[in-house]
């Protein structure tokens, strides 16, 4: 399965990459909003796992957009954010995301395992 | 009791125009108690001293006579006195509750509903008379101002201490992530030795990074509390800004800048180099942050008018826009162009650096173009202690 990394964090970016690739998915990374909006629609991933905070444009703006993209819209998300007030994952939830995980509560070993668990 | 609309202190604008007692209450009482008496009072002196035959008219005639009903005989007299004083009674009530009762109700009312939550706005004092019940009325009025203004204070404080404990609990998660999730990489034996070397290599950036969070979040609070303090000396600035300037040439480089220290002959200068060196260190971080790929930072030091030398700052960086001028400086302050750059900053280092050269008896002055592009920050330093 294509896996889209959106993560402006370049050390994040690339433990994340490293665990999904070694775990047999195929893996890309974007590492700001605009990049992250291109990437989906030009790649089309089965998986984005979304960072909030990005450079250029955050991820609910990157949600925004692609939601109305019927080409994308259906794409799974998961938020991959240090955002965790409940008013940022309400706001994630409007969009439809899938999972909403913490970055500083959870290891790229457990997202690996949360997403094979989905098998979507 | 109508309301003002909006969530504010009291209305005491009629408590404060009109102070003190104009008429006080035991006049007003007296006035009423011979408003009440008089009429019945003065038909009886009438009738003991009206002189026969003035006016062509006897009293005795007018008011001699007698009045039966139901076999009772009344004199027509002591009927007239009755209704007199019966009338002179009802104008007494009446006076006496618009003077004493009507205010007090009032007042309990205004209480009443100013002790509820003021959602729908803040009930509007009532208008009392210039007497000891409107001076009652006005000095409780003073006090629930009062009373408002600092629990408003409280809750602004309250609400500045919850934003700040939560920018520092964000600033702090991304370091942890990073090192929680180097360390489950470098413990887990499936991981290729090339992916453990790159990230050992990479290991100081979130400790770096937490150090500085850290040193942040401390160096605003001992502001906050008065505690941020200085240690003056004279001191050759020149090598503090070069070592940091070497210390940031990486950094620049991995960001695709370049960093340069420009400086002459400059006097010592009486400071704090700490401290100084702490106000540059994040003024250099913003310039290298916000300095798109390929953009240049200068450092410069020049001698200056009144024994001062001119600590400048300034990059091709993508610039503040004017209206944002005047809040850069405020605790959390995040400019539109800062946040679409680098959208994980605390908002508290240009707030520090304020604070610092204001504690070295300057100010920090910027110029900028989001049209051209380019900011310069830049302070004095003195070359000698204040006299």
């Amino acid at each position: 399965m294509k896996v889209l990394v959106a993560e402006d964090d370049s050390l994040l970016s690339s433990i994340l990459i490293n665990r999904f690739q070694s775990s047999g998915f195929d893996v890309m990374g974007s590492f700001d909003g605009d990049e992250t909006v291109d990437k989906i629609k030009s790649w089309k991933p089965g998986l984005i796992l979304l960072d909030i905070l990005m450079p250029k444009k955050d991820g609910f703006a990157v949600l925004e957009e692609i939601k109305k993209d019927p080409a994308c819209a259906n794409i799974p998300v998961i938020v991959l954010s240090n955002l965790g007030e409940e008013n940022d994952r309400q706001r994630a939830s409007k969009f439809g995301v899938i999972d909403y995980l913490v970055k500083a509560n959870t290891t790229p070993k457990s997202i690996v395992e949360k997403v094979q668990a989905m098998k979507l | 009791m109508a309301r003002s609309g909006n969530a504010q202190p009291p209305n005491t604008e009629t408590t404060t125009e009109k102070d003190g007692v104009l008429v006080p209450l035991q006049l007003k009482l007296l006035l009423i108690l011979i408003v009440t008496a008089l009429p019945p009072v003065a038909l009886l002196v009438a009738e003991k001293f009206w002189p026969a035959g003035t006016l062509g008219v006897s009293l005795e005639r007018v008011l001699g006579g007698t009045i039966s009903a139901g076999g009772i005989t009344v004199s027509f007299y002591l009927v007239l006195v009755g209704c007199i004083a019966v009338l002179g009674i009802g104008i007494g009530f009446i006076l006496g509750d618009g003077v004493f009762v009507t205010p007090v109700k009032a007042l309990a009312r205004w209480l009443s509903e100013t002790n509820e939550p003021h959602d729908s706005g803040v009930p509007i004092f009532p208008k009392l008379h210039r007497d000891e019940i409107g001076a009652l009325g006005r000095g409780v009025s003073a006090m629930a101002a009062r009373g408002l203004q600092v629990g408003e204070q409280d809750k602004t404080v309250t609400n500045e201490k919850s934003t700040f404990l939560m920018v520092a609990a964000h600033q702090l998660r991304t370091p942890i992530s990073e090192l929680t999730w180097s360390i489950e990489e470098l413990l887990d034996p499936s991981t290729s030795e090339e992916t453990k070397q790159k990230i050992i290599q990479n290991l100081s950036k979130p400790l770096k990074r937490t150090q500085l969070v850290i040193g942040h979040i401390l160096a605003t609070a001992s502001i906050e509390e008065g505690r941020f303090g200085y240690v003056f000396e004279q001191v050759d600035i020149v090598p503090v800004i070069e070592k940091l300037v070497n210390d940031f040439a990486l950094v620049a480089e991995e960001h695709g800048n370049s960093i340069v220290f420009e400086h002459g002959p400059v006097p010592l200068v009486y400071a704090d180099a700490e401290r100084i060196s702490l106000a540059l260190f994040d003024l250099i971080t913003n310039a290298i942050d916000y300095t798109p790929r390929g953009g240049r930072i200068t450092v410069s030091l020049k001698p200056a008018s009144n024994d001062r030398v001119e600590v400048i700052v300034a990059d091709t960086g993508i610039g503040i826009p004017e209206k944002e001028l005047p809040f850069i400086f405020t605790k959390f302050h995040r400019g539109e162009n800062a946040l679409h750059m680098r959208p994980n900053g605390s908002g508290l280092g240009l707030y520090l650096v304020k604070n610092i050269i204001n504690g070295h008896g300057s100010e920090v002055f910027v110029d900028s173009s989001e049209t051209i592009g380019g900011t310069r920050f830049s302070f004095f330093l003195n070359t000698k202690p204040p006299a």
